[in-house]
């Protein structure tokens, strides 16, 4: 009984390497001209998410006797 | 921070995007705060680790010059290197990694962590494992491949820790108030995903005992599949998780968004295409099939122009805010960290072409490429995020501004040190290797030459190093000193921010496509994906795993790939005992078994290495560097008592040798109980031990075989009765090491009973 590795082995394969890299830049160069395409514009509000919760970080130690109060 | 109705609206825009309710309308705002104690957490350990595991690197960088450090068998060189390399990475960058991810996360999300109790579970579970790892290490209990030596129940500790962190970040997607993921937390999903797929199938193996395992690949299957692993840990441990972070705290600390969010979205998904492709690129001229050296040397070279992309986003971040660098040590951190990222993703595609890699393979000029990444990049990384973070953590001004910015110079100047001298101490190495002189005779015949070259050399290293590490220490003082200035109690702001709409309408973006090509560039179905984190998440893993599945399967499943060679017959059950004591000690970190077709190599090594001589190699050990000469031809080489007399006292043999004193493999019992466990482990992997398995047979053949390398080395001189002792069973290994593949039967063969008709 063959095995899985047998009917591999023959199956003429040796061109795999290339289809899958050929695969592998069409869709890189897919995403590219899909990227570059877009307007800049459409990306404003998620570059600017982590600049969102922008708090200031204190300029002096707090005293430690008492705590920051909230708000 | 608490927000109106109408600022989270505007800053949000998920208000803005959702059918209802209408723009303008009254929104219910949700009330949360974030977990900040977690991040507390795992940035003390990211110091503490990080300095335990820049110790232990310069512990070792002083071995090499100072040998009589290696003073205990805990202690030597072979055992520590892989405690200094797991430290950094998964304890030290590991923990910079979680660190970051959590404070990010939350924020990007606009919720709290999915569960706290889960958060905790992460850190200690992921501490535990560290604290593992730095007990079995040094106590010799390892799978050898590297920075994947950890045995199997730590490795099921982390399958399950990383499981855990998984749920409890895709469950904070899953809950998330922002409808869009950020760039940076597409790298996160990429991270996660792929290190538990690397992990999983790596480790794959079958138990001997609780702390003794064997890989289920063998040979050229096991090093393809370790450097699948061992590169895109690289990638998606020490790689995109950092620029998760960059993309993340350095907008933060310039103040201002990242360069181009386009150039982010190439970055990401280039980088998730082509990564997982490039790991062959370490097995340049080795037994693997030539065809999948060259794929990965093609996609290794294709890497450059994502990876440079990523670093120019990351500088040009900086566009009109270069004066800031002056002033912050932050983003001095950050410029050198981002440069380091370009010069070291330059310098890698560059070693992955073939005839590059033939100088720089198993030299120093690899260590010299990997620390130019990891105290560049992952260090300065962490470095500038901790020192970002430390204010606003602990509630408190940093302690020193002037101490951070001496932490920068001096570490910067430790990193130019440190390549500077490896660089030179890898070329100067790798040509001396190849160097004939007009005779056509090696010019360096004797290895130990071209190791005596290097002192100079390692010894500024450990300069470099030595800078570095006192940069810690500033650091570390700073995180004190800054931490003993923390409020009493800390404030717990509360957060409030509209809950995410359950129907997501794109807005319009100026007037809608018509036509395929217009709405392929369109945004529309890339922004479906980013608010569909699951269907995101699969998108990732197909990426990764078809990648991986168009290499691995040719090479596991084409026959002609591995031809195998008659004479290799399995070690003996003494041979296979020896072989773990050749583990044990860690031999694979100082030396190769793998003769590459040059003819430098082949004069001074001997016959070059093929594929069929490995197929019985559980795990393989073919090693990555070379301090000492190739073993693959050992066998037979030397008498029984010159090994004796090399491991009682190296420097006996060889005045200059660097190599650590094995003296106590004279007086370690063998345990020859645990052999029999052994031989059926490799049994069922498939390597046909025929008598062996029999219950009882494999400790008897091996103390028969014992018995004659006992006698031999006795009439040669030598020590008497060490039958029993460890370094009976070494030196049946080393004697066996290439004989099958050059000799027509193995030695012993029939005495030992071992091999197979």
């Amino acid at each position: 009984m063959k095995s899985l590795a047998d009917v591999v082995s023959g199956a003429g394969l040796h061109v795999y390497a290339d289809i899958a890299l050929i695969i592998f830049l069409a869709v890189f160069v897919a995403i590219l001209a899909r990227v570059l395409l877009a307007k800049r514009s459409t990306w404003e509000h998620e570059a600017h998410l982590p600049l969102e919760d922008d708090t200031a970080p204190p300029t002096t130690p707090p005293d430690r006797g008492s705590p920051h109060a909230h708000q | 921070m608490t927000l109106s109705e109408g600022a989270a609206d505007a800053l949000t825009g998920a208000a803005a995007r959702a059918p209802a309710p209408p723009r303008g309308a009254p929104v219910a705002l949700d009330s949360f705060s974030y977990d900040d104690d977690i991040v507390r957490k795992f940035m003390v350990a990211t110091y503490v680790w990080g300095l335990v595991g820049m110790l232990v690197g310069l512990i070792i960088a002083l071995q090499l010059v100072m040998p009589a450090l290696d003073f205990a068998p805990w202690f030597a060189f072979g055992r520590l290197r892989p405690l200094h390399t797991n430290a950094v990475i998964f304890a030290f960058a590991g923990n910079a990694f979680f660190t970051g991810a959590y404070y990010s996360t939350q924020r990007l999300c606009k919720a709290r962590m999915f569960s706290d109790f889960l958060g905790r579970f992460h850190f200690w579970g992921w501490q535990a494992i560290i604290v593992s790892a730095a007990i079995t290490l040094p106590l010799g209990l390892t799978q050898t491949k590297e920075y994947a030596e950890l045995e199997w129940p730590i490795d099921i500790a982390i399958t399950i820790v990383w499981v855990v962190f998984a749920v409890n970040f895709f469950g904070t997607l899953k809950k998330r108030r922002e409808r869009h993921l950020y760039v940076a937390l597409w790298f996160y999903i990429a991270s996660i995903i792929t290190v538990a797929i690397l992990h999983i199938f790596n480790n794959l193996s079958v138990p001997a005992g609780w702390f003794k395992s064997y890989s289920v690949y063998a040979g050229v299957q096991d090093a393809f599949m370790q450097w699948w692993y061992g590169h895109n840990a690289v990638a998606f441990f020490l790689t995109t998780p950092f620029l998760g972070l960059m993309y993340y705290f350095m907008p933060k600390a310039a103040e201002r968004p990242v360069y181009s969010y386009k150039l982010s979205i190439l970055h990401f998904w280039s980088l998730v295409f082509i990564y997982i492709w490039a790991g062959p690129h370490h097995l340049h001229y080795t037994a693997l099939p030539e065809w999948a050296s060259t794929l990965g040397m093609v996609f290794s070279v294709m890497l450059w122009m994502p990876s440079w992309g990523g670093m120019i986003n990351g500088l040009l971040t900086l566009r009109g805010a270069w004066n800031k660098v002056v002033e912050d040590p932050v983003l001095k951190f950050f410029v050198v960290a981002v440069t380091a990222y370009g010069m070291s993703t330059f310098e890698g595609p560059m070693l992955s072409v073939k005839s590059v890699n033939a100088l720089a393979h198993y030299t120093d000029w690899i260590i010299a490429h990997v620390h130019t990444g990891t105290l560049g990049w992952n260090g300065f990384m962490t470095f500038g995020m901790v020192y970002w973070l430390l204010p606003r953590i602990f509630q408190t001004k940093l302690y020193s501004k002037k101490l951070a910015e001496w932490h920068f110079w001096i570490g910067s100047f430790g990193i130019l040190l440190y390549v500077v001298a490896i660089y030179s101490a890898g070329v100067t190495q790798g040509l001396m290797w190849r160097a004939f002189d007009q005779t056509g005779r090696l010019a360096y015949p004797d290895f130990i030459e071209t190791v005596v070259k290097l002192f100079p050399m390692w010894w500024m290293r450990a300069a470099g190093g030595t800078l570095y590490l006192i940069g810690m220490l500033m650091f570390g003082w700073n995180i004190l000193m800054t931490w003993r200035s923390r409020p009493a109690v800390y404030d717990v702001p509360v957060i409030q921010a509209p809950p995410l709409a359950t129907r997501y309408v794109e807005a319009p973006h100026g007037p809608q496509p018509v036509g395929v090509w217009a709405r392929f560039t369109h945004l529309g179905w890339h922004r479906m994906w980013e608010g569909r984190w699951l269907l995101f998440t699969v998108l990732v893993i197909v990426a990764v795993a078809v990648a991986s599945l168009f290499e691995i399967i040719p090479t596991f499943l084409i026959r002609e790939n591995v031809p195998t060679i008659a004479s290799v017959k399995p070690y003996t059950p003494l041979e296979l005992a020896g072989r773990d004591v050749y583990i044990r000690e860690g031999c694979v970190s100082c030396h190769s078994q793998m003769i590459r077709p040059f003819r430098w190599e082949t004069e001074r090594f001997g016959e070059y290495s093929k594929p069929g001589e490995f197929v019985y190699d559980h795990p393989f050990l073919w090693g990555s560097r070379r301090i000492g000469p190739d073993l693959a031809r050992e066998g037979g080489k030397y008498p029984d008592l010159w090994h004796v007399r090399h491991m009682q006292d190296p420097r006996s043999i060889t005045p200059a040798s660097i190599m650590p004193p094995y003296a106590q493999l004279l007086t370690n019992d063998l345990d020859f109980a645990s052999i029999q466990r052994k031989v059926d482990a490799m049994a069922m992997l498939g390597v046909p031990y025929g008598p062996a398995v029999i219950q009882g047979n494999a400790p008897r053949m091996a103390q028969a075989q014992a018995a004659l390398i006992a006698d031999t080395i006795a009439q040669q001189g030598g020590p008497r009765n060490l039958q029993g002792k460890e370094i009976v069973a070494l030196i049946a290994y080393l004697q066996r090491l290439g004989w099958d593949a050059t000799h027509v039967s193995a030695p012993a063969a029939g005495a030992a009973g071992g091999g197979t008709p």
